[in-house]
């Protein structure tokens, strides 16, 4: 029989959790040590500290938080700040970016910084929205499926495995393509992400509850009489939240590169509303001849994906419980 | 082992078929595939759409026409095309398709892999120094990098270069449709045009890979079974290959063979771009923007078999150059 099933498809996932996912229970610190009880002499460190203190000795990880963080504030408040609005252009046709138009402007006299800051809301508005609603329901999907084991445990995984045989951009784009427009725009294209992403966070969570549904601490919760439901939610999941929060800061980056895809082959966010996608998509013919148009969108989802991924990088080695403990 | 892999392959298929029927129904409850026949200007007779509605069995229930396609497949009849006006054969034209896009897809993965394998040995052994450092940086920005967005790059990298030096890199389509006689003016115009789609994908496929295989690189040099070859003199090159690289390359082989099973549906951005008539185009044009079921279908039959049947690689891959794993 072939254990804890690798996941397919998004690279990140696969490459970066799966020696976690493979059975090692995660989060061992959690249970062994009650940051309360001092030990003897010495006073326990919590475990959340621990991670904390690691984290914040991961340097790409805490400058990409930064970074992120002023991307975040750039786009949700700044835009509203910047005195050219996205929706209202001027009379400085095709400027090179310089000190008025830091980004500079485009034919018609948008000004390009509150464009690709407008984008950027957009994009990171459904980013968040899929990753929070995926990581949300593959958490608890994938813990219920890994406690119950058995037939119901078999069930939910070939559901899995139906959604795996999608591929996300082609079946996102079946489902935007005509009823995006109908429907809210980038609501619609975020569930549809998101239910398109579930089921790789539902399997590598699978994997981990398996190997905790083994543990002794659930065994006591039966013992006192605790129901499925609280078990589930009070021991199992809270047992795997290390890989949980891992796996939710790639799939920021994941979704922000799957909707701005679908956007730039026009499936994904459609005029009026914007996206980075849909930025790269119009500057595509203005590369030769106006590049910062078609510079700073990109540049903007590679460094939203790149922080996200750092980030999540920083996590995973801050709350590894088998790392040693000597880099904090 | 055979007959785990058979058990496989049918669980397989009900998946499969599962499948085909929600996005059978997803596509065809989307949209009408005749609107544009019947939005045209002027106006076509009645006679005309009845005649394509017919031909298109929209005129059955929708059962029936789902029906009609598995029956149709047996019988290696794909249904009807939108496009084309009855000359397109599906079938067909997604065996042709299928061609071009392996052939992409082939030279990049390996190319890739091979990228990763170096890449990874390099950074595994040199751990923690300026060149491991850059290498992961430089993996991590391919992880974040928007496929469309560095295409674009690199497509337009190649035509300026193309007017400056004079070199002659072909940036559209998969093969030029005049091309000198013999089939080595054939081989090289074929070469020629591969050269950018496959450096894209390469590019994009082997962050992840690179990653992975650094870290089952240096698990396995910390591993006690390196510390005895290295203490019974093996040269320390014979202990990186034969030794540890062996180890290492077993988890990476499998996650290799799920991506490129997700990656034979194609390379839909790459293909957009560099204009290949490939798998993804097949979909995008033929298939989502038609509204056609029956391309989508075929489509899905192929890359959804493709996951299916690399999945089942994969894991008896690991079988295979895994001994502890044994399939009942």
């Amino acid at each position: 029989m072939s254990r804890a099933p690798r996941d397919t498809g998004i690279h990140l996932i696969d490459a970066e959790t799966s020696r976690q996912g493979d059975g090692a229970a995660p989060a061992t610190a959690i249970d062994t040590i009650d940051p309360r009880e001092p030990v003897g002499s010495l006073t326990a460190r919590s475990p959340w500290r621990t991670a904390l203190r690691r984290f914040a000795a991961h340097k790409m990880a805490m400058a990409s938080l930064v970074v992120l963080t002023v991307i975040v504030l750039l786009a949700f408040v700044g835009g509203a700040l910047w005195h050219y609005k996205f929706n209202v252009y001027g009379n400085d046709l095709s400027f090179k970016p310089g000190l008025k138009h830091p980004f500079g402007t485009d034919s018609t006299g948008y000004d390009t910084f509150s464009v690709v800051l407008r984008g950027a809301q957009r994009s990171l508005e459904i980013a968040a929205f899929v990753s929070i609603s995926s990581t949300i329901v593959g958490t608890i999907y994938g813990a219920i499926s890994g406690y119950a084991g058995g037939v119901v445990d078999s069930i939910m995984m070939r559901i899995v495995d139906l959604f795996l045989t999608f591929p996300i951009i082609a079946v996102a784009a079946v489902l935007t393509h005509n009823i995006g427009p109908k429907a809210n725009g980038w609501v619609w294209i975020s569930v549809v992400l998101a239910s398109l992403t579930w089921p790789y966070v539902g399997r590598v969570v699978r994997g981990n509850a398996l190997a905790v549904r083994e543990r002794e601490y659930i065994e006591a919760a039966h013992a006192l009489g605790a129901t499925r439901t609280r078990t589930v939610l009070r021991h199992v999941v809270p047992n795997v939240i290390s890989v949980v929060i891992v796996i939710f800061t790639i799939l920021v980056a994941t979704s922000i590169l799957a909707e701005t895809a679908l956007s730039f082959v026009g499936f994904g966010v459609a005029a009026p509303d914007t996206s980075l996608g849909l930025l790269v998509n119009n500057a595509q013919t203005a590369v030769a001849t106006r590049p910062w148009l078609f510079y700073f969108p990109g540049i903007f989802i590679i460094l939203i994906a790149l922080t996200a991924n750092f980030i999540g990088d920083g996590l995973r080695d801050a709350l590894d419980p088998t790392a040693s403990k000597g880099r904090a | 082992m055979l007959a785990y892999a058979i058990r496989r392959v049918l669980i397989s298929i009900p998946i499969l078929l599962v499948s085909t029927f929600i996005v059978f129904l997803l596509v065809s409850l989307s949209g009408d595939p005749l609107a544009g026949l019947k939005t045209k200007q002027p106006k076509v007779p009645e006679q005309t759409i009845k005649l394509a509605e017919h031909r298109l069995r929209l005129d059955q229930p929708l059962l029936e026409r789902y029906w009609h396609w598995i029956a149709g497949v047996v019988h290696g009849d794909f249904g009807p095309a939108v496009a084309g006006g009855g000359t397109l054969d599906i079938g067909k034209e997604i065996g042709h398709r299928a061609i071009v896009t392996l052939r992409l897809v082939f030279f990049a993965m390996v190319l890739a892999a091979l990228i990763a394998i170096v890449v990874g040995v390099i950074s595994a052994t040199r751990q923690y120094t300026k060149l491991d450092y850059s290498f992961t940086l430089t993996g991590f920005l391919f992880l974040a990098m928007p496929t469309f967005w560095f295409a674009i790059l690199l497509k337009q990298g190649a035509i300026w270069s193309n007017g400056h030096f004079g070199t002659k890199f072909k940036t559209i389509g998969e093969s030029s449709p005049t091309v000198g006689p013999g089939l080595g003016a054939h081989l090289f115009d074929d070469i020629n045009h591969l050269i950018l789609p496959t450096i894209t994908l390469a590019l994009i496929s082997y962050a992840s890979w690179s990653r992975f295989n650094r870290a089952s690189m240096i698990e396995a040099l910390s591993s006690d079974y390196i510390r005895l070859a290295r203490a019974k003199g093996i040269s320390p090159s014979r202990v990186l290959i034969r030794h540890a690289l062996r180890t290492a390359l077993i988890p990476f082989v499998t996650v290799t063979a799920l991506d490129i099973g997700a990656i034979l549906g194609g390379a839909i951005i790459t293909e957009y771009i560099y204009q290949w008539k490939g798998m993804g185009d097949f979909l995008l044009a033929d298939g989502l923007s038609l509204n056609d079921p029956y391309v989508v279908l075929a489509w899905l039959l192929v890359s959804g078999t493709a996951i299916i049947v690399f999945n089942l690689i994969a894991d008896l891959l690991y079988g295979v150059l895994d001994p502890r794993i044994r399939y009942e």
